[in-house]
């Protein structure tokens, strides 16, 4: 199975529609087809060249789960969670890495993490720490409101596709009420309710005004938010070092 | 006087107490959620909801319960002898407020602390009722962080601990001396004797825990203390000795040192700028106690009591000891790589594992992080050095002097909670889909 070559133009390249599941679903045909791509990438993201045989990958939930549970029992738990995370950080090229990941990880099993001196191997694990660190950081970030009926909602624009995991967070945390998330830039959004987490394309619209205390709980925020910072210590480098200011937008006390 | 400006007050009042953190317990929603709680979890790691403008996290609302205060400790802004507005919080509004910020996730949990009103006990069972309130009332299962108070009753100490996920109680001074100087209402036995109290009960705890797993938790995510330095007169030795022998004496999980801030009013107290530098130095020598294995007289000497205000104290260890390095990256142990300036734990434990299918050259080392601004005069890959410097001990303090004063500290990491990184154990989330793995121990 090692025929494969680094030469673009001799190889195959996969293309798929950007979904984690369609990326398993590349992984899925290389492996049944016995062809490994020099390439995956997402439709529109690549322009081939003449020479370039392009495939485009049908996703397919069925053996996208395949993929799923083998990478889950022959490599590690722990290997999916990094290529899932690393998967989100959308950046370009990662395709490659975590495809070079996975076939490491399917020769030499869960040990394929500690392969550190591997490019794709130190790669992935750069990547998913790029994403687990936007996650941690907008676990506190974030902001719900309350609105009326008892619905709380925040909207968001994460670097990372991140929405999926916040989501789980606060699912989590916060089990017995109706939440809704909106990552704007992705248009996406994640709603649960009646214990039942859904992920959505669109942001809703008509949306319930606030609730009647929303207001009063923001200004005591703010007050306290003010009054809580030491003034001899003023450091606001520090502070957006920390805080970076692209999150401002949806953090209140920033905000108002 | 209205909800607004008690907050003001008595966030104005709490502001000085450094802890912040919400690590250390780890408590699945869900989980609570069955066992009757309406809404909160804990992670291992924390989280940082926010930071002000001094830079410093902010995690849960730090507030007193009361302002008020029996006690005249100099160096503390709310002393019986200093004219400021008081006020005192209900047991109510304090969980109201906790509740409402945590819906909305501005905070991770309540950080409560007090002025002692009336006495010790009296405001031990003012903040165990808002504990209370919260806990059963509420069904609040997020994190609670709250101050014991020197000599309340250990039967409240104990029912606090029982509630809350951390509870602590302050050293305040670095040495006897300077608290009977500054705090001559408060002795060293009344703050050592609950802070033994519950150091042992956690012991016991997690004996208990051990046999039974549904006992009661007592205090899951330890205890902390913190000690203001620079308004007495202590060397940075016996700071960090003093720290050194809280962690294994009391097994505490952090110790926390605050830069004093001049509003006391007595005369041997200073009246300059907080001591921002030598707080990240002591940070600096904290992690090396907690983290690289030093011992606090390695890290000082009798003969130099106090840190180098340009170096970092790994940097200045590693210096002095030339007999030691270079460390050649492919064969040192994991101990004497933590010792090297410029690696790190998380580096250290990438070049172990990585080692082990070939052999690593400097270009490894970048990538998995290694600084080797400052690593190159210490290590060697395969018997080289980096770029093929020749290193000569003499000139090592002077090339990382000029290097260190070319990039000016930024305080990036000190000042700062450093609840980044703090106690970080386990990922505790998993991705979506996957069912079991609880602890992914990705973080170290």
């Amino acid at each position: 199975m090692e025929f494969f070559t680094d030469d673009n133009r001799n190889g195959i390249i996969y293309t798929y529609d950007g979904t984690f599941d369609g990326f398993l679903c590349c992984v899925f045909t290389a492996y049944n087809t016995k062809r490994f791509p020099s390439k995956i990438a997402r439709y529109g993201t690549f322009t081939p060249s003449i020479f370039d045989r392009v495939s485009d990958v049908r996703t397919d939930k069925v053996e996208a789960e395949r993929v799923y549970e083998g990478i889950r029992k022959n490599i590690s738990g722990k290997a999916l969670y990094y290529a899932y995370l690393a998967f989100m950080t959308e950046r370009e090229g990662m395709e490659d890495d975590i495809f070079e990941f996975l076939r490491l990880g399917f020769k030499y099993g869960g040990r394929v993490l500690n392969m550190m001196n591997n490019d794709a191997v130190l790669s992935v694990v750069k990547l998913k720490e790029k994403a687990y660190r936007e996650a941690d950081k907008l676990f506190g970030f974030l902001r719900f409101e309350e609105l009326e009926g008892g619905i709380y909602y925040a909207e968001l624009e994460p670097d990372n596709n991140i929405l999926e995991l916040l989501a789980k967070h606060f699912e989590d945390r916060f089990p017995n009420r109706r939440f809704i998330m909106c990552d704007k830039g992705r248009g996406i959004s994640a709603v649960y309710d009646a214990g039942e987490l859904t992920l959505l394309r669109g942001i809703p619209e008509n949306l319930p005004p606030r609730s009647e205390n929303e207001e009063e709980y923001r200004r005591l925020w703010k007050c306290f938010y003010d009054a809580v910072e030491i003034k001899e210590r003023r450091n606001p480098k520090l502070q957006r070092s920390m805080m970076p200011k692209k999150y401002w937008k949806y953090i209140i006390e920033k905000s108002l | 006087m209205d909800a607004l400006e008690k907050l003001e007050i008595l966030t104005d009042a709490a502001k000085y107490d450094v802890s912040c953190a919400s690590s250390g317990s780890s408590r699945g929603g869900k989980a609570a959620a069955e066992r009757g709680a309406s809404m909160g979890s804990a992670m291992k790691s924390g989280i940082c909801h926010s930071f002000s403008g001094d830079g410093r996290c902010i995690s849960l609302l730090k507030i007193l319960a009361s302002n008020c205060c029996i006690y005249d400790c100099k160096y503390c802004v709310n002393r019986r002898s200093n004219d400021v507005p008081r006020t005192t919080f209900t047991a109510r509004e304090i969980a109201e407020l906790t509740v409402n910020f945590y819906k909305r996730n501005y905070i991770e949990g309540l950080f409560l602390s007090s002025g002692v009103v009336k006495n010790p006990d009296y405001t031990m069972e003012l903040i165990c009722e808002a504990v209370r309130l919260l806990r059963e009332e509420y069904g609040f299962a997020g994190y609670i962080h709250a101050k014991t108070v020197p000599g309340a009753d250990p039967l409240l100490i104990k029912k606090l601990g029982l509630m809350a996920d951390r509870i602590s109680v302050n050293i305040e001074m670095p040495s006897e001396e300077s608290l009977k100087t500054f705090a001559p209402d408060k002795s060293r036995n009344s703050i050592l004797k609950p802070m033994g109290q519950i150091s042992s009960g956690i012991k016991e705890n997690r004996h208990e825990l051990a046999l039974y797993k549904s006992a009661p938790k007592f205090a899951p995510a330890g205890h902390s203390t913190q000690m203001i330095i620079g308004a007495s007169p202590e060397t940075d030795l016996r700071i960090i000795r003093l720290t050194e022998g809280l962690y294994n004496k009391y097994k505490l999980k952090r110790v926390y040192f605050s830069a004093y801030i001049p509003v006391g009013n007595h005369p041997a107290l200073p009246n300059t700028k907080p001591p921002l530098m030598r707080e990240h130095r002591l940070y600096q020598a904290d992690w090396l106690l907690r983290f690289y294995g030093f011992r606090a007289d390695e890290i000082l000497t009798e003969e130099n009591p106090n840190f180098n205000e340009l170096l970092d104290p790994k940097c200045t260890w590693a210096i002095n000891h030339p007999e030691l390095f270079p460390v050649e990256v492919n064969r040192a142990d994991y101990n004497m790589l933590l010792r090297v300036p410029g690696v790190g734990v998380r580096s250290a434990k990438r070049i172990v594992s990585a080692r082990r299918y070939g052999r690593l050259d400097f270009a490894n080392l970048k990538k998995m992080g290694v600084v080797l601004k400052r690593a190159r005069y210490f290590l060697v890959c395969g018997g080289k050095y980096f770029d093929g410097i020749t290193v000569d001990q003499k000139n090592i303090e002077r090339n990382m002097l000029a290097d260190a004063a070319m990039s000016p500290q930024n305080a990036k990491k000190n000042s700062a909670q450093l609840s980044m990184f703090d106690e970080q154990l386990a990922l505790p989330l998993n991705p979506p889909k996957i069912e079991v793995v609880k602890s992914i121990t990705g973080e170290f």
